[in-house]
């Protein structure tokens, strides 16, 4: 592309923005809103897929054995399970001694009848699956009980997996709203200008250098509404963050420097790409002349 | 001596002058000394549009270059149609349109703009541009085919000074009368001098005087080598011009005279 050329479409762009400039500005507001609630939802999705993570992490299996069960065996089959990460076998003689000295007793649990079973403790991969996982261990010879946290656990996965589905159902939908916003604004400057496009096709012009200008028109749209979206977010997130540390400090959250800078990336390449995409419909029906 | 020196010697300095205007000199010299060449060609083309409408009907037709021609015919009688298909805005349903040496038909989509820029156009309704003057309307014609400034510069002007609107370039074209408005049009139409110019009923809103100066226009360009097909309802102009006629009647050619005369 020539430079004239360039500065030409530049020049008509920005002149079809301002010809439209309340439209251009309801399109810039409505974008920028949509955009934000998308962005919340990726931000509550992160922080919830980040804590069921560090839930995960601190989650063990116990796995309490039988007399009869061999725990080397049993320890060699656990870990070829997906979903676990290590083993640690704890003998009896071992829990009796973490036992009194937590308790602050002697003697009552290191003795010849000491009355705990031996037990294995399961760290838990990222991806594990833990309902799985435990039926898994539960088919094996010398096993007395599984124990684990499993209502949290449970509870953890199901919400993650909620949220998760009804955040890209949403994600899709409101990425819906945000091309047909963009289209439609395009779409007016394409019907305030469709005479010059008539002429235009008519003396030769070719597709590209007419769709150029709707083009910018939409990437600009797009972009300004992208960068507020993401300054908007910024600002709230880490307010929101030094807020919930004050009340609830136990509360992990996802980084805020990490995240933003995830979420300026994402929200500003989908404010572009919508715009492009919205301008091309647009201006789709009228190119043919 | 070179080629272009006999050449010169044989049809004279003045043809050669005219010569100019050709888009090469072969055809030009062809034309000069009386050849005929063929620039459009009608092959059995019917066109039915999707509503049923048969707009043409078996046209069998050659329009040679540098021809001046009349397309008489009541309204919906096809000649829009006929005109939209050299510009290639409509495909035959049946038949093949041949203009120069492409053949429209097989004309990808993607050659249509640079096809087009070889034709003009002008319609009764001017369709200026509002909201450009009338150096920027006729600058625009060049602006989409991207040429240089310096191209623009130079070429602009002297358009409109043929059309005789060399003082009015920065007036809008709300502030011109109607047949000034045609010029303007006319003036973009030709500005990158193309081998046929569409003229589509270019004197129906102007009144007598005004239209016989967009006349004498047309006919100057067409000295110059331009090919020009004009549909009318201006009688007075056809009857006294006594140009090629072709006078269309439900789609169909019903007469074609040389030197024919406005009856419909």
């Amino acid at each position: 592309m020539k430079l004239k050329t360039f500065w030409y479409f530049t020049k008509e762009a920005s002149l079809g923005l301002i010809r439209n400039g309340i439209m251009s500005f309801t399109a810039v507001f409505t974008i920028t809103l949509s955009l934000v609630i998308l962005g919340c939802f990726y931000i509550v999705m992160n922080n919830f897929a980040y804590f069921a993570d560090l839930a995960k992490e601190v989650l063990e299996i116990r796995v309490y054995l039988k007399e009869e069960a061999d725990p080397i065996t049993l320890q060699t089959e656990i870990l070829k399970f997906s979903g676990v990460k290590d083993v640690k076998f704890v003998s009896k003689l071992d829990g009796a001694k973490w036992l009194e000295k937590n308790l602050g007793i002697k003697e009552i649990f290191v003795t010849e009848d000491n009355p705990l079973p031996d037990m294995i403790n399961i760290k838990l991969a990222e991806d594990a699956k833990v309902k799985n996982l435990v039926r898994s261990i539960n088919t094996l010879e010398g096993i007395e009980e599984v124990e684990y946290g499993k209502t949290f656990i449970e509870a953890m996965l199901v919400i993650v997996r909620i949220v998760w589905i009804v955040g890209i159902s949403l994600l899709a939908l409101i990425g819906l709203v945000v091309l047909y916003i963009i289209a439609n604004t395009i779409k007016l400057t394409v019907i305030a200008r469709r005479k010059e496009i008539e002429i235009m096709k008519l003396v030769g012009a070719t597709d590209w250098f007419i769709r150029w200008p709707f083009l910018l028109e939409g990437i600009f749209l797009g972009l300004v509404s992208s960068v507020v979206t993401a300054v908007i977010l910024s600002k709230f997130y880490v307010f929101i963050g030094q807020y919930i540390k004050q009340i609830a400090p136990f509360i992990p959250l996802v980084n805020a420097g990490e995240l933003i800078n995830q979420l300026v990336m994402i929200v500003i390449a989908s404010g572009i790409i919508f715009g492009i995409i919205g301008s091309v419909f647009s201006i789709k029906k009228f190119l043919r002349v | 001596m070179t080629v272009t020196s006999v050449i010169v010697r044989l049809i004279g300095e003045e043809s050669w002058r005219k010569c100019r205007n050709y888009k090469t000199k072969t055809t030009a010299f062809l034309f000069e000394i009386g050849v005929k060449i063929i620039l459009i060609q009608f092959v059995g083309v019917s066109k039915v549009y999707n509503n049923g409408i048969k707009a043409l009907q078996n046209i069998d037709l050659k329009i040679n270059r540098g021809e001046f021609i009349f397309l008489v015919g009541q309204s919906g009688a096809g000649k829009t149609t006929f005109m939209k298909m050299i510009i290639r805005r409509e495909l035959p349903s049946k038949g093949q349109i041949f203009i120069g040496r492409n053949c429209l038909n097989k004309m990808k989509e993607k050659e249509v703009p640079v096809f087009r820029r070889n034709i003009g156009f002008i319609f009764q309704d001017f369709k200026l541009l509002s909201n450009k003057t009338v150096f920027e309307n006729v600058a625009f014609a060049l602006e989409v085919i991207e040429a240089t400034k310096t191209e623009i510069q130079k070429q602009v002007p002297q358009v409109l000074d043929l059309v005789g609107l060399k003082n009015k370039e920065k007036l809008f074209p709300s502030e011109l009368s109607g047949g000034e408005q045609q010029r303007v049009s006319l003036a973009r139409a030709i500005v990158n001098r193309p081998l046929i110019l569409l003229a589509d009923e270019p004197t129906g809103n102007l009144d007598p005087d005004t239209a016989w100066g967009l006349m004498d226009l047309l006919l100057e360009i067409n000295k110059r080598g331009t090919t020009i097909i004009m549909a009318t309802h201006n009688k007075a102009v056809v009857d006294q011009l006594q140009r090629r006629v072709i006078a269309l009647e439900e789609g169909k050619i019903v007469r074609d005279e040389a030197k024919g005369v406005y009856e419909v």
